[in-house]
């Protein structure tokens, strides 16, 4: 897939400037870069084109954006999943005692591994992943990670500015530098 | 004794904080002894006063309360004071509620209805009463005057409640393909909830004061007010304190009702996690 002409600016600051890059139908592409490069916004620019061209997209936001007012396996579910498919996916991502809880009696990594379990939930044909291993500890950083690739999207996008996160997630990855957003 | 606060609990990445008496006395004790010192201060305020038609003493206000209530045509002046008062509130509740919703998603509308929600709020209660007055019955004018007075309160609060929704919350939303009905009931309400609760604690003493002073202006037969003016003519001060008496407990009694709705409206809608009340 081609996407070309990619523009982006806040505040009279240009993040994507005419931007173009070829990503491929299958796999997963990791956008490696510092912190505010515009990784994010990249992210964002090439998910809406995918949404327009008809994808179903999933999303692991950088902040897990749980619904505060629902229990882990409420939010998971509000991704179309039945309970039975939710509370396997949670027991995949050790989370069976978390199931009733709200995000608040939760701790930081396991709110992080239901953002996940709702996007893999949702299904869809493309994962888009911001940061989606950050505040994990190393087990369940590799059995989410694991996890993601056994039953993900055939097309995942990452950015991550962690090593370690895009070498378990990705098949290729692409160096980026910015603001404005260019390819090292 | 030294109060101290100490949190109790997390809720939404908030602590919460409750006044804990460290040795002192229990809550009751403390409260007890609050209404002690006023009714002592009442009661020699009353002595030295020396005349009932001035300021009645707190046991002859009580034992007039008390007669009252041995009466079947209290409780129908009360009942129906209540009935009045609490059909106006909660057709402002509920419409106030409505029109928010309506005004938070279009925005041709809320250029409609902010000045008039601004001029309703503005207006004095004794100039709607007034021309109550003149447009319907006196049985309808406590009604009518709940409900003006309700209306904007609901609405200016449940308007910016709605608007307060997280938007990462509603991008998430978005992104996950959520019915437009699904993020109303998920994100919309229990952001607009805490607001809600708010205006209908603010407006339930608000609907009785105004559908009061109403029945007062008003000379509603059967009513409460009615029986508050009737103590002014003839100068039956005893009366007017033993009717102002059950008026603040029925007052208290009805935001305390309306209080234990909105707790169950939250617990439904927001796992009791937007609890203002």
């Amino acid at each position: 897939m081609r996407f070309e002409g990619l523009n982006k600016e806040y505040d009279g600051k240009w993040v994507l400037k005419d931007f173009s890059i070829n990503i491929p139908d299958e796999g997963s592409v990791c956008f490696f870069g510092p912190s505010g490069c515009g990784k994010t916004t990249l992210l964002r620019s090439i998910s809406d084109r995918l949404t327009k061209e008809g994808f179903r997209t999933a999303w692991v936001f950088q902040e897990d954006r749980l619904l505060p007012w629902d229990s882990a396996a409420e939010n998971v579910m509000l991704a179309g999943a039945t309970r039975e498919e939710t509370l396997a996916l949670l027991r995949e991502l050790g989370l069976e005692d978390a199931a009733s809880k709200r995000p608040h009696e939760l701790s930081g990594g396991m709110k992080r591994r239901v953002a996940i379990a709702r996007a893999l939930a949702f299904g869809g044909d493309a994962l888009v992943l911001d940061e989606p291993l950050k505040g994990l500890d190393a087990d369940a950083k590799a059995n989410s990670a694991s996890l993601i690739r056994r039953i993900g999207p055939k097309l995942c996008l990452l950015v991550t500015h962690d090593r370690e996160e895009a070498a378990m997630l990705s098949d290729s990855i692409v160096y980026v530098k910015g603001p404005p957003l260019a390819i090292v | 004794m030294t109060p101290t606060t100490t949190p109790n609990k997390r809720k939404q990445g908030y602590t919460v904080f409750e006044s804990k008496q460290k040795g002192g006395l229990p809550k009751w004790a403390s409260t007890a002894l609050c209404a002690l010192f006023w009714l002592s201060l009442w009661q020699l305020l009353a002595i030295s006063v020396g005349k009932e038609v001035i300021l009645p003493a707190p046991l002859t206000t009580l034992n007039r309360v008390v007669s009252l209530a041995a009466t079947g045509d209290f409780w129908l002046k009360c009942g129906m004071s209540l009935l009045r008062i609490g059909i106006g509130f909660l057709l402002a509740a509920v419409a106030g509620g409505i029109i928010a919703v309506f005004t938070a998603f279009v925005p041709v509308l809320k250029a409609l209805f902010s000045p008039a929600m601004s001029v309703v709020k503005a207006t004095p209660v004794a100039s709607f009463i007034v021309l109550a007055l003149v447009w319907m019955k006196s049985g309808s004018i406590p009604t009518f005057t709940a409900f003006l007075m309700v209306l904007p309160i609901i609405w200016f609060n449940t308007h910016a409640g709605l608007l307060s929704a997280n938007g990462d919350l509603l991008e998430m939303a978005r992104a996950y393909k959520l019915s437009p009905a699904t993020i109303f009931k998920k994100v919309y309400l229990p952001s607009a909830l805490p607001y809600y609760t708010a205006a209908c604690g603010t407006g339930a003493g608000l609907a009785w004061k105004a559908g009061i002073a109403a029945e007062v202006l008003g000379r509603t037969a059967l009513s409460m007010g009615g029986e508050i003016y009737d103590s002014k003519i003839y100068l039956e001060t005893v009366d007017l304190f033993a009717w102002t008496a059950v008026l603040i407990i029925f007052s208290v009694v009805f935001e305390k009702l309306i209080l234990v709705w909105l707790r169950r409206m939250n617990r439904r809608f927001a796992g009791g996690l937007s609890d203002a009340v």
